[in-house]
């Protein structure tokens, strides 16, 4: 694996890294990546692939490769919703949301900082306890309903806004 | 006694890479009483003339261990070769090749290892004695279970050699999945006319006795010797009388959905299976009729010209005796509801229910319609692997699909020159004489192949039929909408293969399809000798591999039953007279009435699993070829070898197997398990599962098969019940109980194997 150079930037595989990712996803009960045959159902089925052109299959196989740092570095890992689609339907068990939940996390650990949209998302959060404060939804066909229209009841928000501000805060220190 | 000759094999560098085969050598040349010899490959004509030639120039050899590969691959080369000096016997294969170079990758370690089971071996072999035979009567009558083209090639071929052939069939006529087909490839001829002629061979053929409608349902004795039980259902029409002229079918009022074509269309309660079906002749489903379930109605009765139908007639057992058996009982497609790759909706399909639509005699007249409307498709897309190569359903590849999609779509395209054909797939497999080929032509055929499997078939409000799939070549996302999706579904073992897997005790592979003896050069072979296996009920395969597999089998019969006798080894029980009390024990042990009022063993009857030994209070029954004394001195000589072992008995089968397809998977576990091979757990008695312990051994591990599925009916429920015994002792005597286990485990499972000696040693490395 090593005799590879990707010659866009002239980068080497990453080994230790590599092995220390299938160390962390086996920790998450998640098999090793270089069981992926890259059938891309992952990539059909992905919900942030239309907007946002996330290929998990690809990141799957850079992992498999061991091309770890562009990856890592790249605003397209950040493009994951989370939604676990990929893990739910691969064929061979893998999971690319994992990868990418610990490729994200490796780079917050190195010092990167957290993508302007994903700024905005944690304020929200932070000051509201919401993400977006949701609106409406909308149907199948397009239409948009309301919580009242759903006969769902009022949303509840944070209190206490600085003490919950701090909670989040110092669970977020303890995780790092 | 003589001396003991050790052959030592490198077996190339498999197994001298990681075992020292020098240094050991040298550590058993050291005693005095043996002669030691290595080559590179034993099993090759130089290295059992070496063997020979080592025990022609010295004469005071009279037994011999052969360290190599897994018995299962080459025992009865070395036993032939053994043969021709000495008794067939008088020799004991250690397993270092699949039980230790290809499990452990540590030299030292390999070679301690190896040490040690050589030693269990020279010592086990110090007991042997030498086991005698004896004649007994072939018969030369062979069962073909499953009259699909594998079967009815396979009898045939066992009909032309002279043999008289049973060929059962559990549906109204013979023919199987082939009948259903459109065309097939790479040839695109029409399936029903090549099959039509070889079904009215099989039913003029005077050698083959044809039992429809009939099931397997019981199965005794042995290879040249077996009984089988086939229960067949009442067809309600007299054979002889009937001449298919349909007038029964136009006349009955009940309408069913039509099996033969899926469900595309409707049949009614009587009729005949399909056009040129055999026999051609009606027969009336028995839970749909009103007579038989109501006692209104029979119309059929009173409207038949030739007086054919006929109310009485029951379900009949019949005994058959048979020499072979052929099991050729084909596969199903999955059901892929409740799955993301199945979608409720009408024209989402399967391969099979399109061939039903090429068929010009089908449902549809051989008019390929959306089944919805009944319009003609603009846009037809394939969907590989539906089910396939996917973990949480079938995890092999069906092997046809690639094949049989491209042909259906260039069917498609012939019927539709301007329709859009597209097709998604993963890999296109095509290897096989005129496959690729075939696959070329194909692609001149302007189909969209899409590089990509997609996540979930939808619909929009209006109906239409779409799915988004990344396409791999273009890098594009995709929405795909389509008239029709023909999904590639993964086919699996029929029901009739499940079942018999059951009946005949067969082992299966974790995808439930029957196992062969090896996959690789015994490919028709059961574990049950005069059992074969062919077609796909061995796997999914073409209709050409199929047909080899028939001719194969039928060549393995007649290899088997060429002789009106056949010689048995004697590696039966045998009673002591001098010690036995009669007591009873063992007779109520036997499964198979082997040992009579008087206390004799009747040979052709014992199995030699050896349950009537673990349960003598005298000591007084032995198996002829694994004695105490045997078993206890490979124990003795294991533990010699590595006081720190984990004694692993397996039975022959599902035990013995899965570690060696550890070995043959390169699954690496800890160096300490030693195996212990034995004809079934069911030999074990309480004494026997504690004598390691009493020997200093660190653990003791049962590998058993999984209850229902023992070759000698309940050997795993007598082992699980002395295994508790000897828990209970252990516990009195203060010895921790989990250092003995008992695991359940079936012969593809090398992965448990592995599992549950790791987990073992990881217990004890944390206890010490």
């Amino acid at each position: 694996m090593m005799g590879l150079t990707d010659l866009f930037n002239m980068s080497k595989p990453e080994g230790d890294k590599q092995k220390e990712l299938i160390r962390q996803l086996a920790v998450l009960g998640v098999k090793n990546p270089s069981l992926c045959f890259q059938c891309a159902k992952c990539t059909s089925g992905c919900e942030a692939m239309k907007l946002l052109e996330l290929q998990p299959h690809s990141v799957m196989a850079s992992v498999k490769t061991g091309f770890l740092d562009e990856m890592m570095n790249s605003d397209v890992i950040w493009a994951c919703v989370g939604c676990f689609k990929c893990k739910e339907r691969c064929p061979q068990e893998m999971s690319p949301v994992d990868v990418m939940f610990i490729l994200k996390n490796w780079y917050v650990m190195s010092g990167g900082s957290l993508p302007g949209d994903y700024q905005n998302l944690l304020q929200g959060i932070l000051s509201t306890g919401y993400i977006q404060e949701p609106v409406e939804v909308l149907d199948k066909d397009n239409k948009g309903w309301s919580r009242e229209k759903l006969g769902l009841p009022k949303r509840g928000h944070p209190k206490n806004i600085n003490g919950f501000m701090s909670a989040l805060s110092q669970l977020a220190a303890e995780k790092l | 006694m003589g001396k003991t000759a050790v052959f030592l094999c490198h077996c190339g560098d498999n197994i001298a890479a990681t075992v020292d085969i020098e240094k050991l050598k040298k550590e058993f040349s050291k005693d005095k009483n043996l002669v030691v010899k290595n080559h590179m490959f034993l099993c090759s004509e130089a290295g059992q003339q070496m063997i020979l030639d080592t025990l022609d120039k010295n004469k005071d050899v009279d037994r011999l261990v052969i360290a190599s590969c897994s018995p299962k691959h080459h025992w009865n080369i070395f036993k032939d070769c053994v043969k021709q000096k000495l008794n067939a016997y008088m020799f004991e294969m250690a397993n270092i090749r699949e039980h230790c170079s290809w499990v452990h990758s540590d030299r030292e370690e390999a070679t301690k290892k190896a040490y040690s089971i050589i030693k269990g071996a020279i010592n086990k072999v110090q007991h042997h004695e030498p086991i005698g035979t004896v004649d007994v009567p072939v018969n030369r009558d062979v069962l073909v279970i499953g009259a699909g083209i594998a079967g009815m090639h396979a009898s045939l071929e066992l009909a032309d050699k002279g043999f008289h052939v049973y060929l059962v069939e559990k549906e109204a006529s013979i023919g199987g999945n082939m009948t259903k087909l459109g065309r097939t490839f790479p040839t695109d001829d029409c399936s029903m006319c090549t099959v039509s002629p070889i079904m009215n061979e099989v039913k003029a053929h005077p050698n083959i006795e044809l039992l429809t409608l009939s099931e397997v349902v019981g199965l005794s004795g042995r290879v040249g010797d077996y009984n089988v039980t086939v229960e067949t259902k009442p067809r309600y029409v007299d054979l002889d009388r009937c001449t298919a002229c349909g007038l029964c079918t136009e006349k009955c009022p009940v309408s069913i959905p039509n099996n033969y074509n899926l469900g595309l269309d409707k049949t009614k309660a009587i009729h005949i299976p399909f056009d040129g079906s055999v026999p051609n002749a009606a027969f009336i489903e028995e839970e749909a009729c009103l007579k038989i379930n109501k006692g209104v109605c029979g119309i059929c009765e009173k409207v038949c010209p030739a007086d054919a139908v006929d109310f009485n007639q029951k379900k009949e057992r019949r005994e058959l005796k048979v020499g072979a058996i052929v099991v050729a009982t084909g596969y199903q497609q999955t059901d892929l509801s409740n799955t993301e790759y199945y979608y409720e909706h009408p024209d989402v399909i399967t391969g099979l229910e399109l061939e039903r639509m090429i068929v010009p005699s089908g449902p549809t007249g051989g008019k390929v319609v959306c089944p919805s409307d009944g319009r003609e498709p603009k846009t037809i897309t394939f969907i590989q692997c539906a089910g396939s190569r996917d973990k949480r359903h079938k995890e092999y590849c069906s092997n046809i699909c690639c094949m049989y999609s491209i042909k259906n779509a260039k069917i498609m395209r012939a019927k539709f020159p301007d329709a859009t054909i597209n097709m998604c797939y993963i890999d296109i497999r095509a290897p096989g004489r005129r496959n690729e080929e075939y696959y070329a032509l194909a692609r001149e055929k302007n189909i969209n192949m899409i590089m990509g499997r997609p996540s979930q078939i939808m619909d929009t409000p209006d109906g239409r039929l779409f799915f988004d799939v990344f396409d791999k070549a273009t890098n594009k996302f995709m929405r795909v909408e389509s008239d029709l999706i023909v999904l590639a579904t993964a086919l699996e073992p029929s029901e009739g293969t499940k079942r018999m897997a059951k009946v005949l005790h067969l082992q299966y592979g974790l995808d439930k399809f029957l196992s062969p003896l090896h996959v690789k050069i015994a490919p028709v072979d059961t574990t049950t000798e005069g059992i074969y296996i062919i077609g796909t009920a061995e796997g999914p395969k073409s209709i050409q591999d199929s047909i080899t597999d028939a001719g194969a089998a039928a060549s393995r019969v007649a290899t088997i039953l060429k002789d009106d006798v056949a010689t048995v080894d004697l590696t039966t029980a045998v009673i002591d007279p001098d010690k036995c009390t009669r007591c009873g024990l063992c007779r109520e042990a036997c499964r198979y009435g082997a040992i009579t009022e008087s206390y004799e063993v009747v040979d052709m009857a014992c199995k030699g699993c050896g349950k009537c030994v673990s349960v003598c209070p005298e000591d007084a029954i032995e198996i002829r070829h694994l004695t105490k004394a045997q078993l206890r001195a490979q124990v003795d000589g294991i533990l010699e070898g590595d006081p720190d072992s984990v004694i692993a008995y397996t039975t022959e089968t599902c035990g013995y197997n899965a570690a060696d397809i550890a070995g043959t998977s390169r699954m690496e576990y800890p160096s300490m398990v030693k195996v212990v091979k034995l004809p079934c757990v069911g030999r074990l008695s309480v004494e026997d599962i504690l004598y390691p312990f009493e020997k200093g051994a660190k653990g003791v591990m049962i590998f058993a098969c999984p209850k229902g599925l023992c070759h000698y009916v309940d050997g795993t429920e007598a082992a699980e019940e002395k295994y508790m015994k000897a828990r209970e002792i252990l516990e009195e005597k203060g010895v921790d109980v989990n250092r003995l286990r008992f695991v359940e485990i079936l012969t593809p499972d090398g992965q448990k194997f592995q599992r549950s000696c790791r987990e073992m040693a990881e217990y004890l490395k944390g206890v010490q």
